[in-house]
């Protein structure tokens, strides 16, 4: 539970690098959104009853009458023989697809369990592929804690579809990274007007839908934590648009901005587009920024999303920021964002929770931003807080939301405010 | 293999955990891979504590599995005794730390603990759950803490109606209530007025919000009016098979 240190960029200080006991999700988690953004697919954990209780208790105690996701628990017979296991799944899939048989996607994914045990599940989806002869595809990932946190677990289900896109040299642009609908049809129409008229997202809203992929690709990500998929569809020919995350009121228009300029769109015509967007989110984020201006602000480590808001915090609604924590630090996807942070931005990569907890007391930050394992704890210390799973689920995309993302953080100050008496 | 939609019940460990956070000055090692602290928002959110449980994980990742994991284990162990300075010491494993077999109880006996009596949890994954962990846990707990105390064979049992003789009202335990029970907060209430009211007093409460100190203190065996280690995980007995009589809790 060492610290060592590492360069960041010139600016920052030295980033601080940290481990031992990490509170954050596994990727599985992820499942939790993209179920919601491909209805038509399924999501079966192969693991243990943790899995099963860590996926429902992560979702907020859903019950669906047709739940798109599930676990194949293992039971002591599994872990007695593999080939047992495998006869054991192949059964239990072919009673899943009977039942329900809209599933056109169904999606293995592999746990701690299913991975120290090795139990083979890219051959398992092969043979069930091959078994149910084109109605189904069989597809598998990792989410498992010992490989993944938290949104790698997106990351891993995206690079699972990317082998089943067809290849084209088609011009586009790709938006990568699951995007609420209404979200992502404002984005299209928006750059519609700039004249982009080929615009698809990855994942698609229909898993058998998927979006080509080739030499005329450009590829713009609309969330930060997709370090394999971005290098993957550049390995297929796409070009990766560097460019800031589409948080806040200027990270959005330098999104759209860049993917405009990377398809030689007219400057002129991008403003004209985009001015009045900038001009109304400003006007949305003035009354938050007024709570928020001054206010500092601790990011613990969890959803890989900390940089791009600590970014739009500190320049757009004037918050102090005491530390960024982050689970990995990708400083390829974070070259945009971290040239933007202020100076002396502390960053940090990992975590030693305990450790961690020392500092959010000693620096008794006015907002500390985390999962919901420390959240209520903190507020019991008398620090606000706000959890960071909340950013996952909201539409925070895009200058329309910038007000909706601010006031996001501005609540728990002001619910704190109208609660103190004195 | 089984197909799982929704589970009621968590893993054994969960109910390891609801019994450390039940009770005061108990510290729980658990060797457990990156993700399962997700359990600590069963307490902070759906109990609505204002305390994370008294847990430490291991986080153990795949880059750890090629090294030392036992190691891992040995330090988290020394940290959490020196940070927390727990009363008791539980230690455990998950689901996935079960299949690595580092065996966290051994490597825990074979440490200096500064004298702090250390319990190791053995709650197979595979094939038990939360409830089953739970009074497992309490069950290993008592007997582990109240073993020195249990009186020599052939002592002759406390008199049901040594009361009468000591001038006072009868005296009960009441075993088995935790953090995350269905109602165990109230029941308590209730079974405690409704108990007084008829002339008995409620002794000791457990595990809910027992402190550890006081467990070593009040639970002399052989003063405590019919009951014993043995006893404790008979009340236990709900949590432990479907096929018992339903008990309070």
């Amino acid at each position: 539970m060492g610290v060592s240190v590492a360069d960041a960029a010139p600016a920052l200080p030295e980033l601080l690098k940290q481990s031992g006991q990490r509170e954050v999700f596994c990727g599985l988690t992820s499942i939790v959104w993209l179920h919601r953004r491909m209805p038509d697919a399924f999501f079966l954990v192969v693991g243990s009853r943790t899995c099963a209780h860590l996926v429902q208790s992560a979702a907020g105690v859903m019950i669906f009458a047709e739940p798109r996701f599930g676990t194949a628990i293992l039971g002591e017979r599994d872990l007695a023989g593999l080939a047992d296991a495998n006869d054991e799944l192949d059964r239990l899939v072919r009673d899943l697809l009977e039942r329900r048989p809209e599933i056109r996607t169904l999606f293995l994914v592999g746990s701690c369990p299913s991975e120290v045990i090795k139990l083979d599940l890219s051959r398992a989806a092969e043979r069930l592929t091959s078994q149910f002869n084109g109605r189904v595809r069989v597809l598998n990932y990792s989410g498992s804690g010992i490989e993944t946190t938290f949104t790698q677990g997106e990351d891993n289900a995206l690079q699972a579809l990317l082998p089943l896109m067809p290849s084209s040299d088609e011009s586009q642009l790709l938006i990568v990274g699951t995007l609420a609908d209404a979200v992502e049809d404002r984005f299209v129409a928006l750059f519609a007007r700039m004249g982009l008229d080929v615009v698809r997202s990855l994942p698609p809203r229909r898993s058998s839908e998927l979006p080509p992929v080739g030499k005329g690709t450009k590829v713009l990500l609309a969330q930060p934590f997709l370090s394999g998929t971005v290098r993957a569809l550049v390995s297929r020919g796409a070009q990766h648009i560097q460019a800031p995350y589409p948080f806040g009121v200027e990270g959005s228009r330098a999104w759209m901005a860049a993917a405009a300029a990377a398809f030689g769109v007219d400057p002129a015509l991008v403003a004209q587009v985009l001015d009045p967007l900038v001009e109304r989110g400003r006007r949305a984020l003035a009354p938050h920024r007024q709570v928020l201006e001054g206010k500092r602000l601790f990011l613990m480590p969890d959803s890989q999303m900390e940089i791009p808001l600590a970014r739009f915090l500190s320049r757009e609604c004037g918050m102090e920021l005491v530390e960024v924590g982050t689970p990995y630090l990708d400083r390829m996807l974070m070259a945009e964002e971290m040239g933007m942070l202020p100076a002396g931005t502390q960053l940090s990569e990992g975590q030693d929770v305990e450790r961690q907890l020392e500092r959010v007391r000693a620096a008794r930050p006015d907002l500390v931003v985390c999962g919901l394992g420390l959240a209520n704890p903190l507020e019991a210390e008398g620090i606000a807080t706000k959890w960071s799973i909340e950013l996952v689920f909201s539409p925070i995309h895009g200058c329309d939301q910038a007000g909706d993302l601010a006031e996001l953080f501005a609540r728990p100050l002001r619910r704190r405010q109208l609660l103190t008496f004195s | 293999m089984e197909l799982t939609l929704w589970t009621y019940e968590g893993p054994p460990h969960v109910g390891a955990m609801r019994i450390a956070a039940s009770m005061e000055g108990v510290h729980y090692v658990l060797h457990a891979p990156q993700g399962d602290t997700y359990a600590d928002l069963l307490f902070t959110m759906i109990e609505r504590r204002d305390r994370r449980p008294p847990v430490t994980y291991t986080t153990f990742q795949a880059r750890d599995l090629g090294g030392d994991t036992a190691e891992l284990v040995k330090r988290t162990i020394a940290d959490a005794v020196q940070r927390f300075q727990p009363e008791a010491l539980l230690v455990g494993e998950s689901c996935t730390a079960e299949l690595i077999q580092d065996q966290p109880g051994a490597l825990a006996a074979g440490m200096d603990l500064g004298g702090i009596p250390m319990v190791s949890l053995d709650l197979p994954a595979y094939s038990k759950k939360e409830n089953w962990g739970a009074a497992e846990t309490f069950y290993q707990l008592v007997r582990g803490l109240l073993k020195s105390q249990v009186p020599p064979p052939g002592t002759p049992k406390p008199s049901p109606q040594r009361w009468l003789q000591e001038g006072r009202r009868p005296r009960v335990n009441l075993l088995g209530p935790t953090l995350l029970g269905f109602r165990c907060r109230e029941d308590v209430r209730e079974i405690t007025t409704l108990l007084q009211e008829h002339g008995t007093d409620v002794s000791v409460v457990a595990p809910r919000l027992m402190s550890m100190s006081a467990s070593t203190r009040r639970w002399p065996i052989r003063s405590a009016p019919g009951w014993s280690a043995a006893s404790a995980c008979r009340w236990c007995a709900p949590y432990r098979s479907a096929s018992t009589p339903p008990k309070p809790f």
